[in-house]
């Protein structure tokens, strides 16, 4: 066994971490303990406690390809359609148990896209990159690390490319090349879970041209490197959580985190680059990690059990669970998170294997995958709101149930059932609240929506990827156009 | 009799997987000791699955019987073929004896 950390081991070498963090305007000199932070670490945490439990580890690891050790499946390569749906099945299992975003996944859709990328880098011009990114893979799995996976770019005006925008740094570039490595600038945006990383793994967000080679550049770095700093994204709802801990958190245990990484004249030593201006490589690369990381969206029906399972128990206390409309809604519910598991089993089912070894999912089915993902959620969550009632947005405050005042009223006129505690129906609804608009929507709708790439993104690739000509060719045979087809 | 567990990862579990593994620890009490599925004195090793698609890899399990639950009803069937085949052991231990 590699080092299989646990949820403390990990929680520790955070500690170890000099992280230069900013939140509403000041510095954070302690991550792991800020009390707006500490519910993502908890989310991150799971990853590492559940690789240790018998009635999960089967999803939670795999055997590395290059040592034959345990590993924790988050920083494995593919090596079988096995282990494509076990990924998918593991995003459903974690979204399920944490009912949020928990992180992991993009660092290591990164690490299995590279894979792919530094080999074929080095089929064409006989460079190391494949043999530099084994090594690093190895450290990552040894010590069983979180890497943020960070593609996406501030892009500043999207009509332009790169090396057109007004500031050459809306693009991560090199600006200096040195004997002993590079100096890259510029920015991440959206960064999920960068502040609870160990590692910070870089890539292109668009396909490069030969006029923008000096953006086409692949590195990792630890995620305390001199000149990094971290700019955290803010979420609604979320100063409930200094609130202590109330219910009107919604979710008592589990967060996630955005952040936008800056990086100013950042030194990436040699033998952590993994693609340096070698521009026509840019393209497999989005577009692997993106199918990677389409299929990763398994996670939202993970969270999408927790909200049907808050929906049917809302229904339940508000003794509206036997109406015919409910029951039908709580199925449609089913109905649209189940197709979701269909897609992200599908992509994976229908994996191949690349000339690494890497198996990598069906990138068409993945990008239809996503496209669901940009749609179901919401529907789930406008039904889950459908049953839960206007309170879902009028409750007043765990403070006001306390409160020696006022409680008795919110007690008496917010109980349904004289077996129901009104506590309970407030905590439900915040559970709904929470994944529908507070925090929890950041990860399970607009994350939905744009992570991984907008819609259209995955429009584009579904009209690229689609047989027309074979599909036009059986219907000309089916109605007598062609007289052969078949 | 050691039998080891091995549990599904429970992606889309039907049951609770772990409380139907303490019911079976509770109902073969004394007759059948749950160790890891590693343990090499298990002389059987019982795939715990969610589902019925029961997805666990038995590769690494060799010249031990296996047996699959995925459902409530299967551990059922299971304890009953426990429960006989260890009433059947103790009589030919018993023929043997007389
Ligand atoms: C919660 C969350 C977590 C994320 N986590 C990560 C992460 O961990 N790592 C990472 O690298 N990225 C991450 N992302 C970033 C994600 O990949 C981007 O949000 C996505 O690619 C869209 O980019 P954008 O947000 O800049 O939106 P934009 O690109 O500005 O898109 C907005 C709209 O404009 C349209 N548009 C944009 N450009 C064009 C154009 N040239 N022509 C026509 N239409 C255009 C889009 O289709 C879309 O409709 C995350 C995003 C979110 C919301």
């Amino acid at each position: 066994m590699g080092k299989l950390m646990n949820a403390k081991e990990y929680e520790e070498s955070l500690r170890k971490l000099k992280l230069n963090v900013y939140m509403f305007g000041r510095k954070v000199e302690n991550p792991v303990d800020d009390p707006i932070i500490r519910p993502s670490m908890n989310a991150v945490a799971a990853t590492y406690e559940f690789a240790h439990r018998p009635e999960y580890e089967d999803i939670m690891t795999a055997k590395s390809h290059i040592t034959g050790k345990k590993i924790n499946r988050f920083t494995h390569i593919h090596q079988s359609v096995d282990d494509l749906v076990k990924k998918s099945k593991m995003g459903r299992l974690l979204g399920s148990l944490t009912a949020c975003c928990f992180q992991r996944c993009v660092g290591m859709d990164a690490l299995n896209a590279l894979s792919i990328t530094t080999h074929a880098i080095d089929a064409k011009y006989n460079t190391e990159y494949y043999k530099r990114f084994l090594k690093y893979l190895e450290y990552v799995q040894e010590n069983d690390l979180v890497c943020d996976g960070a593609m996406t770019d501030p892009k500043g005006d999207r009509s332009l490319a790169p090396s057109k925008q007004f500031d050459p740094d809306l693009f991560m570039h090199v600006v200096e090349e040195r004997p002993d490595g590079i100096v890259v600038s510029g920015a991440k945006a959206h960064q999920t879970g960068a502040v609870n990383s160990h590692e910070i793994i870089v890539m292109p967000t668009i396909t490069m041209r030969e006029e923008d080679k000096d953006y086409a550049i692949s590195f990792a770095l630890p995620s305390d490197t001199e000149g990094i700093t971290y700019i955290m994204g803010r979420q609604s709802c979320d100063t409930r959580k200094l609130e202590g801990m109330t219910f009107d958190r919604g979710n008592m245990h589990y967060g996630g985190h955005e952040a936008l990484v800056v990086f100013d004249k950042v030194f990436v030593p040699w033998e952590r680059v993994f693609m340096y201006k070698e521009y026509e490589f840019t393209t497999q690369l989005v577009e692997n990690f993106a199918a990677y990381h389409r299929q990763s969206y398994a996670c939202k029906v993970g969270v999408g059990d927790v909200l049907i399972g808050a929906t049917q128990t809302i229904a339940e206390f508000n003794g509206t669970e036997r109406a015919s409309h409910v029951k039908d809604k709580i199925i449609e519910m089913n109905h649209l998170n189940e197709t979701l598991f269909c897609g992200c089993i599908a992509c994976a089912a229908e994996g191949h294997r690349e000339p690494s070894g890497t198996y990598l999912v069906d990138v068409l089915l993945a990008n239809v995958h996503k496209q669901n993902i940009t749609r179901f959620p919401y529907e789930i969550a406008r039904l889950a709101q459908d049953i839960a009632g206007g309170l879902v947005v009028t409750c007043p405050s765990a403070a006001d149930l306390a409160s020696p005042e006022v409680g008795k009223w919110v007690e008496k006129y917010l109980k349904t059932k004289p077996d129901v505690p009104t506590e309970h129906r407030l905590r439900i609804l915040r559970l709904i609240e929470n994944i529908t608009m507070g925090t929890a929507a950041v990860g399970y709708l607009t994350e939905s929506m744009h992570g991984a790439g907008s819609p259209q993104a995955q429009r584009i690739m579904i009209a690229r990827l689609v047989n027309m000509k074979q599909k036009q060719k059986m219907a000309r045979f089916l109605c007598g156009i062609d007289s052969s087809g078949a | 009799m050691k039998v080891g567990i091995k549990y599904c990862g429970g992606c889309r579990a039907g049951y609770d997987r772990v409380a139907l593994v303490n019911r079976l620890k509770n109902d073969v009490a004394g007759a059948v000791d749950f160790v890891g599925p590693d343990d090499p004195e298990a002389e059987m090793v019982l795939f715990v699955s969610g589902c019925k698609s029961a997805c666990t890899s038995i590769d690494q399990i060799r010249g031990r019987a296996v047996r699959f639950v995925t459902s409530e009803e299967d551990a059922e069937h299971w304890i009953r073929e426990v429960l006989e085949n260890i009433q059947a052991e103790i009589g030919r231990i018993q023929a043997r004896g007389r």
